[in-house]
């Protein structure tokens, strides 16, 4: 396969490279992105200069017939974080471009200001025009153009407004099965860095193009048939959640007293259930939507869903746990419709949903609105559409919003939002939000399946350091799974099923001709992990951006009253490896 | 039935005597009482013995059930490792799930890998087989366990809150007049909408509900 380097600040226009993988041959995904980050962008240019970059890989089995192999890596530096970045997605463009023969796309340079491209990408070439009429679109408006204009067989990369604005919230969005900008590689700006750069939308069409071929078809068959029959006897990936999405979390989270609420003041929502996955699942049935439905070709688990109003006219894909979190119970928020159109004008806009349902909790914290006034909420998203002096702060991230309205108590660790796990509750998970390269991440540490993998040898559970251990092999098994490009739900059912994950290495070595191990596989997160680390050492970062802020160690939790007592020497011995 | 004892440091309401409301429904009606059984519903039981006789021994469910399917469980919030020894006392709030994906849902599995991880909220209390008494705990039913066990709750009778089942009833009452079959309150026969039409007063029913 080769990259497709543009170099978007050329003389006289983009200029289109295609080169051979040379030394990035063999990576895929997060391992792709965050080697081209690490070794071609200076650590510390800003994230929205000539000088950074915006890489976008397909995992290592896209384009081919493995299940769940459509995730796609996009990296950078960011412009929230100002450290490494990789940002996954689903949506059909994995495997389109795939299919199209890259391994990634490598957008360089910087045009001069005000200029906007489209670029197409076909069996026949690339082309890139400049379009002044897609300044501003939102996603939706902008995918429908799209369509009129090349068919609708093609995948589309792009941003809304609020890349365009630059905002350090900014997502990077991916059409899904149904051509809809639902998915986004959200976290860390992304799509502040593709506005910089230029370029609205990468409308992709492989007419006229198959699979990938295996080096050992009848290999790949079998593997696959291995693993998708693991997924789908788990009963977490072959039932709980195609029957009611990654929702399905919140009454267990909310149970456990993590659910944050108000902007992390308690542990839990009285609201919950009418807000949780279950109730979304009857929801959507009794809409006529889906709650059972795949973000991309190929996916077995279908998590996924669509999301009717209350007259059953489309409204948005299923909103994700996270989403339905950040939007509902962290601003108290318990009317599903309301957080359901928040989470399409998030798509319509380009914005991390965590981001923002975060943002609008401190922005609630400071008096902008009140808590569980939905409306009000609404209200706020809309400003960060239509580029107001206030929407131009909310874009940019709950950091920002605290320190214009001198709020103290703002849930973010190297200025990213965290997720909908308190880490006062579930300390194990405050130790990835602290230590993680990206910043405060779930996703992080979410490849639950270190036994299996064997990272870190064997961990006493019971002892107190445990967590610190645990937390070091998740993000690397993390590390590692983002790196096959495969979708991280995959996790549980490799977790428990060891046959389920050999078939995953059986997958890997059957289309390349290879021989990995699980040890392969650990090794490549590692070095993974360790180049992220290098990078943002690089950057500026030191230990002290290992931190929770303070007030998590302060202020009790409720119901269980409980502050983060992980200390910092402990925290400092995850990267001791 | 009164409960004025106190239990895990909160005092159980006084309740007056459930009145008790009976249906028979299709089966498709059966979702809507999903978020009365997500908020949860007392049931009456032995109290002071573990979880597992609690769930197998005095309400039939398989232990196999319990072991394999049941993955997350919470007593008052903290969560179970060992459903043997853990003891449930009268007026507890017991969660059931199946297993959770992610992180979070590793780590909140029952005994698990990554149980180190909420060691804060693991179930430290009771371990030890108290005398057993009649009492009554409340029940919450997530995902699986839900659309599973719920039914047979329901069909078995829960005590909930009398204006929170009105409310489901009403809001979906066109479908409950069409797929409503016996309506039973008190032991007397009613209409579906007579039933709506009265006056159901404060404090808890006994609801039970059966599928035609």
């Amino acid at each position: 396969m080769n990259i497709l380097r543009i170099d978007m600040g050329a003389s006289g226009g983009p200029k289109v490279s295609v080169v051979p993988s040379g030394e990035y041959a063999g990576l895929g995904g997060r391992a792709l992105t965050s080697s081209v980050i690490s070794k071609e962008v200076p650590p510390l240019c800003h994230p929205l200069s000539e000088d950074n970059k915006l890489v976008i890989a397909p995992g290592l089995l896209s384009g081919t017939s493995a299940a769940q192999s459509g995730r796609i890596s996009v990296g950078c530096k960011s412009p929230l974080t100002g450290g490494i970045k990789e940002s996954n997605s689903g949506g059909q463009a994995s495997q389109v471009l795939a299919r199209l023969g890259y391994q990634a796309i490598i957008l360089e340079g910087k045009p001069k200001a005000g200029e906007l491209y489209k670029i197409f990408i076909n069996k026949d070439g690339v082309k890139i025009t400049p379009d002044s009429s897609l300044c501003m679109l939102g996603n939706y408006d902008l995918v429908e153009k799209m369509k009129k204009e090349y068919g609708d067989k093609i995948a589309c990369i792009s941003i809304g407004p609020a890349g365009e604005m630059k905002m350090s919230a900014a997502s990077v969005a991916f059409t899904d099965m149904e051509q809809r900008p639902t998915r986004h590689a959200g976290r860390g700006g992304p799509g502040a860095v593709m506005g910089s750069k230029g370029v609205k939308v990468i409308v992709l069409d492989d007419t006229g193009l198959s699979n990938r071929t295996a080096k050992d078809p009848e290999k790949l068959r079998t593997a696959n048939k291995t693993f998708v029959d693991g997924l789908r006897k788990h009963p977490v990936t072959g039932e709980g959640l195609p029957a009611f999405g990654t929702n399905i979390l919140a009454n267990v989270i909310n149970e456990a007293g993590a659910y944050p609420t108000n902007n992390f003041l308690v542990g839990r929502f009285p609201g919950t259930s009418k807000i949780s996955g279950e109730t979304q699942a009857e929801t959507e049935k009794a809409r006529g939507g889906i709650p059972t439905h795949g973000c991309h070709r190929g996916c077995v688990i279908q998590c996924s869903g669509v999301y009717m109003d209350k007259d059953g006219h489309y409204l948005t894909k299923q909103p994700e746990y996270e989403t339905v979190w950040a939007h509902g119970a962290n601003c108290g928020i318990d009317d599903l419709d309301a957080i359901a159109m928040m989470d399409r004008l998030d798509d319509d806009y380009g914005v991390d949903t965590i981001e923002m349902g975060a943002t609008i909790g401190v922005a609630m914290e400071a008096g902008l609105a009140k808590f569980g006034d939905a409306e009000a909420a609404i209200r706020l998203v809309k400003e960060v559409g239509k580029g107001t002096d206030l929407g131009r702060i909310l874009g940019n991230g709950a950091a920002v919003t605290g320190k214009v309205f001198g709020i103290e108590r703002v849930p973010v660790v190297k200025s990213q939002a965290m997720p909908a796990y308190d880490p006062r509750a579930v300390q194990g998970i405050g130790v990835t939000y602290a230590t993680s390269t990206m910043g405060a991440d779930h996703t992080a540490g979410y490849a639950v399946a270190t036994n299996i993998l064997k990272v870190g040898g064997y961990v006493d559970p019971l002892k107190p350091e445990g967590q610190i251990d645990l937390s070091r092999n998740l993000q690397i098994a993390t590390a590692a799974i983002d790196s096959t490009g495969m979708c991280l739900f995959i996790a549980f059912a490799v977790l428990d099923q060891p046959d389920t994950f050999q078939a995953l290495i059986d997958m890997l070595n059957a289309f390349y001709g290879l021989n990995l191990t699980a040890d392969d596989v650990v090794a490549l997160g590692k070095s993974v992990l360790k180049m992220e680390r290098d990078f943002n050492a690089r950057a500026g970062f030191t230990a002290k951006h290992d931190r929770l802020p303070e007030y998590f160690k302060k202020e009790p939790l409720p119901p269980h009253n409980v502050t983060f007592q992980v200390t910092d020497e402990d925290l400092d011995k995850v990267y001791n490896w | 039935m009164t409960h004025p004892e106190k239990s895990h440091g909160r005092t159980i309401p006084e309740r007056t005597s459930p009145r008790h409301i009976s249906l028979t429904v299709k089966a498709g009606l059966i979702p809507a009482f999903s978020q009365l059984l997500q908020n949860g519903f007392w049931i009456k039981g032995y109290v002071g013995c573990s979880v597992k006789s609690f769930l197998c021994e005095q309400f039939g469910l398989a232990p196999e059930y319990l072991e394999k399917r049941i993955q997350t469980i919470f007593l008052d919030g903290d969560v179970v490792d060992d459903v043997e020894k853990t003891v449930i006392e009268d007026g507890a709030t017991l969660s059931l799930s199946a297993a959770m994906p992610g992180l979070a849902g590793a780590v909140l599995r029952k005994g698990g890998y990554y149980a180190a991880m909420r060691d804060q909220i693991s179930f430290k209390g009771e371990t030890t087989s108290a005398s057993m008494q009649s009492g009554k705990i409340l029940v919450k039913l997530f995902n699986m366990p839900l659309q599973e066990l719920g039914p047979v709750f329901l069909e078995h009778g829960i005590q909930v809150e009398s204006n929170k089942v009105k409310d489901v009833l009403k809001a979906r009452a066109d479908d409950f007049e069409r797929g409503c079959g016996e309506v039973l309150a008190d032991g007397r026969k009613f209409e579906f909408k007579q039933l709506l039409e009265m006056d159901w007063g404060g404090g808890d029913i006994f609801l039970q509900v059966k599928i035609v």
